[in-house]
């Protein structure tokens, strides 16, 4: 996925904006809010590659039927290895295009392209020409997605929701202010009573209009002058030690600002019409310890890995807990990518989450208290942004350049390969 | 350390707004909006026309009409390019038909190897019907038939225009697959002048929302209107970006082909047509039995040409000398020519001058690079001039120029 797209859908959504809320006010039913979502969530994805609308109703038509299977793997509770089994294939099943996509990442693009797109201009021609026009690329948002239709199985199963309706389901998969870039949303923050009021409260569409514009701020100015100021310090891999920390440490914040501004974009154009997200960032770089960071960055990701990774390997229980953050950490690592780079960076953040756990324990039992001034909250945060932001830079680095870059932050000068 | 989330500030400050205050803010916002947009100081950054051109015209005739593919402004105006009643302008609308990559050193002209044909004229005549000449080049490279009209609409209604000179492309005029380029100036088709309901209806469907309310308001406001060549002006660094250390190429963007997804569909071409298999698969898999939508696009330009009544001449650009040996190939574009004739009949007029002969070559000398693209053209220009005069009635002045081709003419031009 591309910058253009990502905006491009969030810049879609809010053009038709007016228009939504118009047919809402002829007429207040939960169903004018889920049809008119449904079609721009489609003419969304259309319009970024026609051909992974069918690849996309194909997957949420599978996650349709899956839902029932859950349903009565949830009631099947007399066989219960039965019941994990099929509920351990299912969510493998829903999971899988998501993984292969992440452990063949090249290939799994290659098929889905011509699969999908050899399918469009066969049965509809007239999607062709966009098709045509629209690179090779991922469908957007999968991962997203994968962990948006396992959140609602697994809910099913645990008998938290009931199967949706057709409507329903697509209404949530094709929720466009999400689509692209998150955050994994759950079904609950969507869901509608039948009567709805025709217009959203005002103070709504006044909190929305105002992170809309802060979202478009820091994405269009923040997240670009930050780029601009890093790469003037680095000098094209000519930095010198001190300008290199310079660049790594603004190059830390332009992640953030950006990440956290399409957050503030999807929250924001929700809002507008009344639907209230949960938040996805929360100051992380104003936390003072590396499990505060992770409660409060991509949080909607953290809370989905919490209830479904830390919980289940027992992270509540003391004797658990260090596996199960382990567990957890790594799989946020991973769902950004299969990889070397986000393997290391799983275990680079697992070693500081668990040290600081040890520490914390050691802490709490000798009955120690901690200095809590601001100076002392000042100092803790700036190493966290300092420990976090010597992660970042794993995101883009090819991994024959790894060593080599951290070697020159570390140590200064040098060539880097 | 450093936070930019507010999300407690919005809900503390803004979500007991009432509707009264929420529209007077709105109306502020909007107000402020067109003030600064009024107010911006006006030295508007020209962007350079033509950027998609490598080494820039060759006559100062030739005057460059078409912009950057990712400027979404389309086509430059009138007063950018200092329009003046007193010469004659010549359109010639064209894909990469009309770009010349020439083969050795005996086909360069003035000494370059890239060259359009809109050079060759312009360095051939310097007058119509008395009036100095501008040739108005219109070349949208990889032009599909969707982004023809644009350029069709653009020429007819632009006051600089006397005269249209169209090639139809034979292997993507009616190619229901491939209807536009790439490129992001699909939606200004919105706010050009004559543009039809059915372009209105074209757009919606192949164009994003948010592309259609920019090339909307661009009329009204500067920002939007000027939004690509401002952001060219932004500081960029150029080179290694953090944290790589190497300049890596940008991966080359794939795209979907439909010679890829069917290979089944790939016509076997006879020994004559062999070396132009891939375009000549392309050229059979038009649709010209039904209509579809670049027939429809095709309807709408003669439509525009008509009611623009200036002289407008189609030609066909020429086909290479092996479609003589391909029955399958001829059997086809008989169809092709009946279906471009059907429609210049039935959406053309009095003004509209179609030429379909020079499908299957021109009088004059021509070098083929592939099925559609030249090393060298002069005929493809001698023919133009000559239909021009014969059966468009205008009169050319021949310029007194001599060794345009080859070493010697390189030389002397450097002289010049």
């Amino acid at each position: 996925m591309n910058g253009d797209a990502n905006f491009g859908i969030i810049a879609d959504f809010l053009v038709l904006s007016p228009i939504l809320l118009a047919l809402r006010a002829i007429y207040p039913r939960a169903v004018t809010i889920k049809v008119s979502f449904l079609f721009v969530g489609l003419f969304a994805i259309y319009s970024v590659a026609p051909r992974y609308l069918l690849f996309y109703l194909t997957y949420w038509l599978i996650i349709f039927g899956l839902q029932w299977g859950m349903r009565f793997a949830a009631n099947a509770s007399a066989f219960s290895v039965l019941s994990k089994i099929g509920t351990a294939f299912l969510i493998a099943l829903a999971l899988s295009p998501m993984l292969i996509w992440k452990i063949w990442p090249e290939p799994f693009v290659q098929w889905s392209t011509a699969t999908f797109a050899k399918l469009l201009w066969l049965h509809a021609p007239s999607f062709a020409p966009l098709d045509a026009i629209a690179p090779r690329i991922a469908p957007i948002g999968l991962s997203f997605v994968v962990f948006r239709a396992l959140d609602l199985l697994i809910k099913i199963r645990l008998d938290m929701l009931k199967p949706l309706s057709p409507l329903t389901l697509g209404y949530y998969a094709f929720f466009a202010p999400v689509l692209a870039v998150g955050p994994v949303i759950e079904y609950e923050e969507i869901a509608l009573k039948d009567k709805i009021s025709r217009t959203p409260a005002s103070g709504d569409i006044a909190v929305g209009g105002f992170r809309v514009a802060l979202g478009a701020v820091k994405v269009m100015v923040v997240a670009y002058g930050l780029t601009y100021l890093t790469n003037l310090l680095w000098q094209g891999g000519e930095a010198s030690w001190l300008a290199g920390w310079g660049a790594l440490f603004l190059y830390g914040l332009y992640f953030y600002v950006n990440f956290s501004g399409y957050s503030d974009l999807a929250i924001g154009v929700s809002r507008l019409h009344g639907l209230r997200l949960k938040e996805n960032f929360n100051n992380p770089f104003m936390k003072t310890s590396p499990q505060a960071f992770w409660a409060s960055w991509h949080m909607s990701l953290t809370r989905w890995c919490q209830r479904y990774v830390f919980i289940p390997l027992g992270g509540m229980r003391a004797s658990r807990q260090y596996i199960a953050t382990f567990g957890t950490i790594m799989i946020i690592a991973l769902w950004h990518g299969i990889s070397w780079n986000m393997t290391i960076f799983g275990l680079y953040h697992a070693f500081f989450l668990l040290a600081h756990r040890y520490i914390e324990s050691k802490r709490i039992k000798k009955k120690q208290r901690l200095s809590n001034t601001r100076l002392t909250r000042l100092v803790k945060s700036i190493g966290v942004f300092v420990y976090v932001a010597f992660s970042i830079p794993l995101f883009s680095l090819p991994i024959d350049s790894i060593i080599s870059f951290y070697l020159r932050l570390l140590l200064g000068g040098g060539e880097v390969s | 350390m450093i936070g930019v989330d507010f999300s407690k500030f919005a809900d503390a400050n803004f979500s007991h707004w009432s509707w009264r205050r929420l529209g007077g803010a709105f109306v502020l916002c909007l107000f402020s909006i067109i003030l600064i947009d009024q107010l911006a100081p006006r030295q508007a950054w020209k962007s350079r026309v033509g950027v998609q051109r490598q080494e820039g015209t060759v006559s100062e005739q030739v005057i460059l009409r078409w912009r950057d593919r990712r400027d979404p402004r389309g086509f430059t105006t009138p007063e950018e390019i200092g329009f003046s009643s007193d010469r004659f302008g010549l359109a010639w609308l064209s894909g990469s038909t009309i770009s010349i990559r020439s083969d050795g050193p005996e086909h360069n002209f003035r000494g370059r190897s890239s060259y359009e044909l809109t050079d060759v004229f312009a360095a051939q005549y310097e007058a119509i019907n008395g009036k100095d000449l501008w040739v108005h080049e219109y070349m949208i490279q990889g032009a599909r038939t969707g982004d023809m009209r644009r350029a069709v609409l653009h020429a007819a209604h632009d006051p600089a225009i006397d005269a249209i000179v169209i090639a139809l492309n034979p292997v993507w005029l009616f190619n229901d697959w491939a209807i536009y380029t790439k490129s992001n100036q699909r939606a200004s088709i919105v706010s050009m002048k004559g543009a039809y309901l059915s372009d209105w209806l074209a757009a919606l469907k192949y164009n994003r929302p948010s592309s259609l309310l920019g090339a909307l308001t661009s009329r009204y406001f500067r920002f939007v209107r000027d939004r690509y060549p401002n952001s060219r002006r932004l500081p960029r660094i150029s080179g290694v970006g953090f944290p790589l250390t190497k300049k890596t190429e940008p991966p080359d963007m794939q795209y979907v082909n439909a010679r890829e997804l069917f290979p089944n569909y790939v016509f076997q071409a006879p020994s004559s047509m062999k070396k132009y298999q891939k375009h000549r698969s392309q050229m059979l898999r038009q649709t010209v039995e039904t209509n579809g939508e670049s027939a429809k696009f095709f309807a709408r330009m003669l439509r525009t040409l008509k009611s623009s009544n200036k002289p407008v001449l189609l030609y066909v650009a020429p086909l290479p000398e092996g479609i003589q040996g391909d029955p399958e190939g001829l059997e086809f574009l008989k169809h092709w020519i009946e279906k471009v004739k059907n429609f210049a009949s039935i959406y053309g007029g009095p003004n509209i001058v179609l030429h379909t002969d020079s499908i299957y070559g021109v009088q004059g000398e021509i070098v083929h690079r592939d099925i559609a693209h030249l090393h060298y053209g002069q005929g493809v220009v001698d023919e133009v001039a000559g239909l021009l005069e014969s059966d468009l009635g205008l009169t050319l002045e021949r310029r007194e120029a001599s060794d345009l081709y080859g070493n010697a003419a390189s030389e002397n031009h450097a002289k010049d």
